[in-house]
């Protein structure tokens, strides 16, 4: 008998945490990596000891956004893989780190085991982990939600037609595997009644479009500045889940 | 040592098939070439876990034996199919596929066309059997 041998470890590992947030959405280009770095910032800042792992194999970001130079980093061996502090409350591990920037094409199932082999060997010490997911209902998140059922998703969406029916799309689905969402976070978005107009629900923030914000990508404090109270709700909805 | 968290890993699913019911007697560990994995420090790391499980769980592992996997590869666009041994990783990638096998996509490639997209036909990571 084969055995996946890493799954009861990762198990153990993810039920460590108080809460584990996979940060989706059905369509790319909608934010996913900014909302989730810059929640991961607003919770560690807030003083939440908060890991962030960038779960998109092949095509790993999250750190530009932090400002981090994965060609220069490698995580520290001990009894595993320890994730980079970035800052006193915010531990962060990325493909990355593995890949260095070069491409990563990946197979579906390559991509499982990738993400497995990171979730089986890395050493989190922190209470909420927060995972930025490649876009839509992709091998990553519905491993991750096999893994861990007792995830809860925030799903990222703009306000257009085809992102509110992708959104629409990924609703359903959780509901029908009988998985959790925080709620939504309708992203560039200048009218968010259109979220509840067209999901019957109302979104838990609303990010507007920030013109020039691909100016801030890379330092932290303005990433913060300018999205810290747009996301304050969904901050205060994950601290009340801890 | 990361070899510390494999080992721990192949402990864990002995521990949960156990608890399950499963009569586990003999472990069998094939640990593939790519990942080249220390099996002096996995083996030494895998007996301390077991040896904690027998003594803090009463579960007794009677044995458990490491055997190895050549790695092999077969390209998604050429069809060629290569082993490492023909044609190795560079040295300077070697940690990352040892802590990722996967991210050999990034630093290697069809040394007949050049391709990433290839298989990873053999040879991996760490397997584990029960007996």
């Amino acid at each position: 008998m084969d055995l996946d041998f890493r799954v009861p470890l990762i198990r153990e590992r993810l039920e460590s945490f108080r809460l584990v947030v996979p940060v989706a959405s059905p369509k790319g280009g909608v934010g996913k990596t900014t909302v989730a770095s810059a929640l991961s910032l607003l919770l560690a800042r807030e003083g939440v000891p908060t890991g962030l792992l960038d779960a998109d194999f092949t095509n790993p970001t999250t750190h530009v956004m932090l400002g981090l130079d994965a060609e220069s980093i490698t995580p520290e061996e001990e009894k595993g893989v320890l994730p980079v502090r970035v800052e006193d409350k915010l531990e962060f591990m990325s493909p990355a780190f593995y890949s260095k920037d070069k491409p990563l094409p990946l197979r579906g199932h390559e991509t499982v085991d990738a993400l497995r082999e990171l979730l089986a060997v890395t050493r989190w010490s922190s209470r909420i982990l927060i995972v930025d997911s490649p876009p839509g209902l992709s091998d990553t998140l519905l491993e991750l939600l096999r893994l861990h059922r007792d995830s809860r998703v925030l799903i990222i969406s703009t306000c257009d037609e085809m992102s509110l029916l992708s959104t629409k799309r990924m609703i359903d689905f959780l509901a029908q595997e009988g998985l959790r969402s925080i709620g939504i976070v309708a992203n560039m978005c200048n009218e968010c009644s259109k979220i509840q107009g067209r999901l019957n629900t109302s979104a838990l923030a609303c990010l507007p479009l920030i013109e020039g914000f691909q100016r801030l990508e890379g330092n932290r404090d303005k990433v913060l500045e300018a999205l810290g109270t747009g996301l304050e709700a969904v901050k205060y909805r994950i601290i009340s889940l801890l | 040592m990361h070899e510390w968290a494999l080992a721990e890993a192949v402990a864990r699913t002995v521990e949960e098939l156990v608890v399950k019911g499963r009569d586990v007697r003999q472990v069998e560990v094939v640990l593939g070439e790519l990942q080249a994995v220390d099996e002096g420090v996995f083996e030494l790391a895998l007996k301390e876990l077991f040896e904690e499980m027998r003594r803090e769980k009463g579960i007794d592992v009677q044995g458990f034996k490491i055997t190895r996997e050549k790695a092999a590869f077969k390209c998604q666009v050429c069809g060629h199919t290569w082993t490492l041994e023909e044609w190795p990783v560079k040295e300077e990638f070697r940690e990352a596929v040892h802590f990722v096998p996967e991210v050999v996509h990034s630093h290697y490639s069809c040394p007949r066309c050049g391709s990433r997209d290839f298989e990873i036909t053999a040879g991996r990571g760490v397997k584990v059997r029960v007996i």
